[in-house]
């Protein structure tokens, strides 16, 4: 589940120390037993187990930290849009999934499809 | 053994080849859940007529989890009551397991309504091919590798912990997961045009860039019906036309070696080849276009260096043009 850009992705271990992703894939990619898929789609590894934390920006401008179970490498990128929603700019990929508010329900849409003035379920406005 | 369509057969084969013998498949059968005080009969058939056929993976042994897979072929897309009979299957197993777990996972080579996914991820159960916002149609080799990515990742990923998939949506996800990528795989397979060698594997410009970006030229040779060019580290890009080969490989520059057509300059006045060498070797690769008819590469950004099926060109790219012409 990687919606946000390689690029943007800020990993630390479980003492807060940064983890650079390319040097940790390349370290972990020769443990055969963590390696889910290594193939012409791309390379999928388990790091359930490492203490890792993916660290997202949310509203307030702070960073809120989630543990990573998998990290994926998909050899064929899909395109990358800029979108601010609130006070934040992310980097996502055009498939990722938003959650905007649709009168009194809720509906799910992709990244490309995102257009300024919408609302995510979370009370986020996107701008652009 | 018989099986219901051609789909369910091919998934069972790429089971077997995946986990061994702990493979089965039942078609409109009373299970029987074997229970060591009361043996419990739960029955799929009987009115209201439901046909149940499964697909039985043993994934681990210690705790027995296994993954109950229900092959839809059908002409049109599966629709939510299919993903909510196959949850009650899952669940009812569940109930009556005998300490075993299982998880779902529907096969709809066809694809799923919109409604499907809330009720997938409601039940925990995987979906194959991934519901995802692009009308795009996989083709059956794509399903079928697919099957047998999330079989491989399944019997992995459960020699570290199972009890974090039981809940749902985490199987959901983590079958989303391994699939989602295929649809960017699936339109470059479109072009059949970029493979990485040595496993030949389907590839994309963007990532045959990425791989030959900054890297020098050491050597450029022709042989029949392409071009290839060495560059440092071991890496070969290969020319033929309708088809781009790289890699680390040196089987790309097999082939009876010909003396190659060369030419400079925007007019695309004939050279020698050894001109061109003279110019290209040591040069980085600094950017890149694929015209189709020819394969061009920026060096050092100074220089445009073409490989053709039967030969090369370079170009200089300073400006003024007519006072740097080659």
């Amino acid at each position: 589940m990687m919606p946000i850009a390689g690029e943007q992705f800020i990993l630390t271990d479980s003492k807060g120390t940064r983890v650079q992703l390319g040097d940790f894939v390349e370290k972990l990619r020769k443990d055969e037993k963590r390696v889910l898929a290594d193939d012409e789609v791309g390379l999928v590894l388990y790091v359930g187990d490492l203490g890792i934390y993916q660290w997202k920006p949310i509203h307030s401008g702070e960073f809120l930290a989630q543990p990573v179970t998998q990290i994926s490498q998909p050899r064929f990128h899909t395109r990358i849009l800029r979108k601010q929603i609130g006070a934040i700019v992310l980097s996502v990929t055009e498939d990722a999934i938003f959650i905007v508010t649709d009168g009194n329900s809720l509906r799910k849409i992709r990244a490309e499809k995102l257009k300024p003035g919408m609302v995510l379920a979370t009370g986020e406005k996107v701008y652009r | 053994m018989s099986f219901k369509n051609q789909l369910e057969k091919q998934c069972y084969e790429i089971a077997k080849n995946t986990l061994g013998d702990n493979v089965r498949v039942e078609h409109n059968k009373k299970i029987q859940i074997e229970r060591a005080l009361c043996p419990e009969v739960v029955s799929f058939t009987g009115p209201p007529t439901k046909e149940i056929d499964i697909l039985m993976c043993r994934l681990i042994d210690k705790p027995r989890i296994i993954l109950l897979t229900s092959c839809k072929q059908l002409s049109n897309k599966a629709e939510p009551a299919h993903i909510q009979e196959w949850g009650a299957v899952v669940q009812t197993m569940n109930k009556y397991g005998d300490g075993a777990l299982y998880l779902g996972l529907v096969i709809s080579p066809s694809g799923f309504t919109n409604g499907c996914e809330a009720w997938a991820t409601s039940h925990n159960l995987g979906l194959i091919p991934p519901l995802k916002g692009k009308a795009l149609v996989f083709s059956e080799q794509a399903i079928l590798h697919m099957y047998s990515r999330v079989l491989f990742a399944l019997h992995k990923r459960l020699q570290y912990t199972h009890i974090d998939l039981m809940s749902p949506p985490a199987f959901y996800d983590f079958v989303y997961a391994l699939v989602a990528d295929f649809e960017g795989r699936e339109e470059a397979a479109n072009e059949e045009r970029y493979f990485l060698a040595p496993k030949e594997w389907l590839s994309s410009f963007s990532e045959m860039y990425a791989t030959v970006a900054g890297h020098i030229i050491e050597d450029a040779i022709a042989v029949e019906g392409a071009t290839v060019i060495k560059l440092d580290t071991g890496i070969q890009i290969r020319f033929s036309g309708n088809r781009v080969d790289y890699g680390q490989a040196e089987c790309l520059e097999e082939g009876a070696k010909v003396e190659p057509s060369c030419f400079k300059n925007i007019e695309m006045e004939p050279c020698k080849f050894e001109f061109i060498k003279s110019i290209i070797i040591g040069k980085r690769i600094s950017s890149a276009g694929d015209f189709g008819t020819y394969l061009e590469y920026g060096l050092d950004q100074h220089y445009n260096f073409g490989l053709h099926i039967n030969g090369f060109h370079v170009v200089s790219t300073k400006n003024p043009v007519e006072a740097n012409k080659l």
